[in-house]
């Protein structure tokens, strides 16, 4: 398409393509961001009537003080703090025992994995509800943080096998040859070459635990509820209840993503390294 | 040693994951429903036998059905278009990039929202603005006629996952040697024809993957449907996967919703086994024509 793009209507065809990509992709969340900063009556019923001296960060800041709203919200850092960690550190170990040690039935163990990331979730959710329930855990932070990273290892320990295959074994063979023993070699040379590989798996660990829901939904009721539970019960339910108006409910909304939008914003390249080989493995 | 490495993560899945789903094909073979009982009694295949017959699934599979294909021709389309828009460097690129992985990193829960206050009733942005151009005299409830409330539900589905797909394709898009469309341009193809017989053929792998990952974004989704409709109205945004859980969850029949969950996950696995099966022969069979 290269030259034909220096043509007239190649050049308009690009950047109408380009316009409808920026639209699609933000005025949904700019629409939440407006009615999350204009009163209520600015944008009900016709006509609408946006103000820019109505504009307000008031419904941000109350939401922000509202306590059951920053309980879900250290729910959620907490958690999905917790799986990230323990997520990319057994993923890991895993991973560099499939990418570099001698194992029997590691094709069938590879096998498994794949499998596991086809699986649709909603299977587990009933059984899993009831172990939780059975062992009391129902309501902790520790049940969601277990289920979440067993939901995870199975694309953590794929990501990083992925980039640990990518690294030359010189490193690994030299530091074997100093005497360094299999998990010194997987700690202090193969980790550090890594990095940027293995802040691609953590970051993707935790957008997913922050993003996830369906569990959270499930198996949590006040103590341990994360923000996006608690938010999408709100949306859920026939009236918006809890004295909570409108621009309350979008103002969550806003603060609940803020967090993500920032890790991606910032971290675009990682993520963009991070959906290939998840996706083409 | 591999062992001790790999026993963290191993015991973890076999735990989690491993034993629930051995768990969920036992219950889908009890009668579990807690609205009659405390206990569960084996039934055989009773679930699947009342399954198949109730209405609410014959509903939700066309709901399912349709559903699938709103899904797959906004993601791929978009993804495609967004795709080949990007491959060249240009001012604001890095910008644009940005802009496209943001639907990505909102919660598919709040994106739900997003999508519901965009057509909603009373504080809509579409209403407000077909409003403004005359097309309406009054605002729309999009979200109680079945046939408006599945495709928006379809539209969010797909927005969310459209990054993603886009910088897959992208990649493919972006492999392609210009060499050949320098061969395609002295053979005197127009941008259309370079299009269908360089770019669609070279990025076709991926294009399947794409098709197929849509497809099972569509038959897994739930969180933007819960937010959004709640399956509503009725259940004509309840695709299959959403019935599991007003079964399991809200019906309180565990054994049934159970074996929703088992009907589910074998389509999808099926679905994941056909499709890489058919990319396989197709190129099989592309090389035997080459």
């Amino acid at each position: 398409m290269s030259p034909t793009q220096r043509n007239g209507l190649g050049r308009a065809l690009l950047g109408t393509t380009l316009v409808i990509m920026g639209v699609w992709s933000i005025v949904p969340i700019g629409w939440l961001l407006v009615m999350a900063t204009q009163p209520e009556i600015n944008y009900t019923g016709a006509p609408l009537q946006l103000s820019v001296e109505d504009t307000s960060v008031g419904w941000l800041k109350s939401v922000l003080q509202d306590d059951a709203f920053g309980q879900s919200v250290a729910n959620s850092m907490i958690i999905s703090v917790a799986v990230t960690i323990i997520a990319v550190t057994f993923g890991a170990m895993a991973a560099y025992a499939l990418a570099r040690l001698r194992l029997p039935g590691k094709n069938a163990y590879l096998g498994v994995i794949i499998a596991s990331r086809i699986l649709p979730s909603m299977v587990l959710v009933v059984p899993i509800f009831l172990i939780a329930r059975w062992a009391g855990l129902l309501d902790t932070h520790l049940v969601l943080i277990v289920v979440y990273t067993a939901l995870l290892l199975p694309f953590s320990t794929w990501l990083l096998r992925n980039f640990f295959l990518q690294l030359s074994p010189d490193l690994e063979r030299a530091a074997r040859m100093d005497g360094c023993s299999t998990q010194g070699v997987l700690w202090r040379v193969v980790l550090p070459v890594a990095a940027p590989g293995v802040a691609t798996t953590a970051i993707f660990c935790f957008i997913e635990s922050w993003n996830s829901f369906l569990f959270a939904l499930v198996l949590t009721r006040s103590n341990a509820k994360p923000i996006t539970a608690f938010l999408g019960e709100q949306a859920n339910s026939a009236n918006y209840t809890f004295e909570a108006t409108v621009s309350d409910l979008a103002a969550g909304g806003v603060l609940a993503i803020v967090p993500v939008v920032i890790l991606v914003s910032l971290l675009h390249k990682h993520v963009v390294r991070g959906i290939l080989p998840a996706v083409k493995g | 040693m591999a062992r001790v490495l790999l026993s963290p993560a191993s015991i973890l899945m076999v735990v989690f994951l491993g034993v629930p789903v051995v768990y969920a094909l036992v219950l889908s073979l009890f009668q579990y429903d807690l609205r009659f009982s405390r206990e569960a009694t084996f039934a055989w295949f009773s679930n699947y036998q009342e399954l198949v017959t109730q209405e609410a699934f014959r509903v939700s599979s066309g709901v399912t059905l349709r559903f699938g294909v709103v899904v797959i021709v906004t993601a791929v389309s978009l993804s495609l278009a967004f795709a080949l828009a990007l491959r060249r460097k240009f001012a604001g690129g890095g910008i644009m990039r940005v802009v496209l992985l943001l639907p990505w990193a909102v919660a598919p829960v709040i994106a739900g929202t997003m999508w519901k206050h965009l057509f909603h009733q009373q504080y809509g942005l579409a209403n407000a603005l077909l409003y403004e151009i005359g097309a309406i005299d009054e605002y729309v409830p999009f979200f109680a006629q079945a046939n408006s409330a599945l495709i928006i539900a379809g539209l969010g589905t797909a927005w969310r996952w459209i990054p993603l797909f886009t910088i897959v394709l992208l990649a493919g898009v972006q492999a392609i040697p210009e060499s050949l469309y320098r061969a395609a341009r002295m053979d005197g193809a127009g941008p259309w024809r370079q299009f269908t017989d360089v770019t669609l053929p070279a990025i076709r792998g991926l294009f399947v993957i794409v098709l197929l990952l849509s497809l099972i974004v569509a038959m897994e989704s739930f969180d933007l449907i819960f937010s959004m409709t709640g399956g509503g109205p009725g259940f004509a945004t309840s695709p299959l996967n959403y019935l599991t859980y007003i079964e399991a969850f809200e019906r309180l029949n565990f054994g049934s919703g159970s074996a929703l969950g088992v009907i589910v996950a074998a389509i999808v696995i099926f679905i994941s086994f056909a499709g890489s099966g058919a990319s396989r022969l197709g190129s099989v069979m592309r090389r035997r024509s080459a």
